[in-house]
């Protein structure tokens, strides 16, 4: 059945529409074997609308989807279905013990009772639920409840896991503590994964792609190292992180570098650019750095700004400065008091050239 | 008496039985269909089971027995008076009582199973079978409504079965003619094992409803 060469999955000209709406575009995507593939975007982005169709538990009105390379049709579909598994947002069991509803996927695939044994003491023991497996699963507590999801979708040895944001419900610690343990085995096992989400530190956490969804449309995919150090676009750079995008317009150019104009200030950035091209700038805060005056080094980019609002956050301060444009820096605490800086008054912000992301427009 | 009691036994559960098995037949689908599928007319279909859950028996009967009567459109089958006119009439009655309560009760279960079912591997049927299993309470009080409502009610099979000694008496209406006839210690010998006969298939199937259900216990506020 395998084509050399072939994706594993691949959506060509896929269109979705709800009530009307068309909540899809997708001319071309793939799944390749043994990536960690993250669906980024914001809510109502179409990310579990694309995960369903992937997973094949919904259909598109248009389009085909190729599953290494050979067209999925009514003839193929459920066996090629049974080879993934989809979690959903929100843990949904069936009536019944912890038991019924981890082997229910086994069940359904009419896998011999010894087969079934042996694959829940496995998973039974790989998510420590070996105590729970007779227990009604009203009576789990939250953590349990994502325990017995995370092995009904493991028992069944799927070819790719599809995790709708499977620990959305939790608090951002345990989240993170969660995909953290779903990385490493999944990472061990080499299992291909597609993970729905839109918190960006899920994005680096897990994945070695990322495929960006806004309005229903793939803005830009790549490796999460190229989407978040160098977005394609204005709203793409927001959503990656970027505090400061700024439109600007090539000048010139200066020691290999391009020379780009915004405001009365210039800007010494990286990139190809023409005279007269309109780019914008993607800063990023934490790349901007604050210093009573500009010092020798390799920063090519120092603009004298007055502060105009501090906004404390969790590991640093983030500063709002302002040069005749607005820009964000995040300082450490430490660094703040050293400079004896407050609201109001005047610093030296530099910006290395190579850390400043150009967009051409 | 013993053998003819029995006879009568026999053929109230059977009659009841088969009219009550038939209606799940037909009726369990039915209201799949109207809990799930989005068709022209659904809520005309929706409206006249609920109105069909409380159809006279009486008025049952009446119809029945006019479409089955010799000179009526089905006449030439040669039904009425037999046990088969008697189950059709009580099928007319389960019927929309198993259709809206299975209906009622599908659309209780969280609309995310059938996803869920399907996002694990399961096919079409499997997941029919999966909501179905969910709504088990409800399809299970609809086959103790069906057969409630059929193996107690006496205007249509008097009507369509003729009460017929050896033939078509059930236990109603045994018991019917028992009191009119003043043998009232008889009809109350009949009343009782109806009642038994209700109460044993009703606790039966009570014990298979509440199997695995565990409600959390109730705690009273001081």
């Amino acid at each position: 059945m395998e084509h050399r060469g072939s994706p594993l999955l691949e959506l060509v000209q896929v269109r979705q529409i709800y009530g009307g709406r068309l909540v899809l575009d997708i001319p071309q995507f793939r799944v390749e074997k043994g990536e960690r593939l993250v669906l980024f975007g914001p809510n109502g982005a179409g990310k579990s609308s694309l995960m369903r169709i992937l997973a094949l538990v919904e259909k598109p009105v248009q389009g085909c989807i190729f599953y290494q390379g050979t067209p999925v049709d009514a003839s193929n579909s459920l066996a090629i279905r049974r080879r993934f598994v989809l979690l959903l947002q929100k843990p949904v069991f069936f009536q019944g013990t912890v038991r019924s509803n981890v082997i229910y996927g086994l069940k359904v695939r009419g896998l011999p009772r010894r087969i079934i044994q042996s694959r829940l003491d496995e998973a039974a023991s790989m998510f420590s639920l070996e105590n729970l497996l007779d227990r009604h699963v009203e009576r789990l507590s939250g953590g349990e409840a994502q325990r017995v999801n995370l092995a009904r979708a493991f028992i069944l040895q799927p070819e790719i896991l599809f995790l709708d944001e499977p620990f959305s419900p939790l608090d951002a610690s345990a989240r993170q503590e969660l995909l953290e343990v779903l990385r490493r085995t999944v990472q061990t096992a080499q299992q291909t994964t597609v993970l729905v989400t839109h918190h960006r530190e899920e994005v680096l956490l897990f994945g070695t792609r990322a495929a960006v969804l806004m309005d229903g449309v793939i803005r830009q995919e790549g490796s999460v190292e190229e989407v978040f150090s160098r977005p394609n676009s204005d709203e793409v750079a927001r959503l990656v992180g970027v505090d400061t995008v700024l439109a600007g317009q090539v000048v010139g150019a200066q020691d290999q570098l391009l020379e780009v104009q915004i405001g009365n200030q210039k800007f010494l950035v990286p990139g190809p650019g023409r005279p007269h091209q309109c780019v914008l700038l993607c800063i990023r805060s934490e790349n901007v750095i604050l210093a009573s005056r500009p010092t020798e080094g390799s920063v090519r980019n120092w603009l004298l700004s007055r502060i105009i609002e501090i906004h404390p956050r969790e590991r640093t301060l983030e500063v709002v400065l302002d040069c005749g444009f607005r820009f964000k820096a995040a300082v450490t605490r430490a660094a703040w008091m050293e400079l004896g800086l407050e609201a109001g008054t005047n610093v030296w912000a530099g910006i290395k050239a190579t850390s400043i992301h150009l967009i051409s427009q | 008496m013993k053998t003819e009691l029995l006879e009568i036994v026999g053929l109230t559960l059977s009659v009841s039985g088969m009219a009550t098995l038939i209606a799940l037949a037909l009726g369990l689908p039915l209201g799949v269909l109207l809990a799930l599928g989005r068709f022209p007319g659904r809520g005309l279909l929706a409206a006249m089971v609920n109105t069909g859950m409380g159809l006279p028996p009486v008025v049952v009967g009446l119809v029945v027995a006019m479409l089955l009567w010799r000179s009526g459109p089905l006449g030439q089958w040669g039904l009425i008076y037999t046990p088969a006119a008697m189950v059709i009439a009580q099928v007319i009655i389960a019927l929309p009582m198993v259709a809206g309560v299975s209906m009622a009760g599908i659309q209780q279960v969280d609309p995310m199973i059938p996803l869920q079912a399907r996002a694990l591997g399961a096919s079409g049927w499997q997941t029919l079978w999966t909501l179905v299993k969910e709504a088990r309470l409800s399809m299970l009080a609809a086959v103790m409504a069906a057969f409630g409502s059929v193996i107690s009610e006496v205007g249509a099979v008097l009507m369509v079965g003729g009460n017929l000694k050896g033939q078509t008496r059930v236990l109603t209406t045994a018991i019917l003619q028992e009191t009119r006839m003043g043998r009232f210690e008889t009809a109350l010998t009949l009343a009782y094992v109806l009642l038994m006969f209700t109460f044993t298939i009703n606790f039966f199937l009570t014990r298979l409803q509440q199997k695995g259900v565990r409600a959390a216990p109730l705690r009273w506020r001081r």
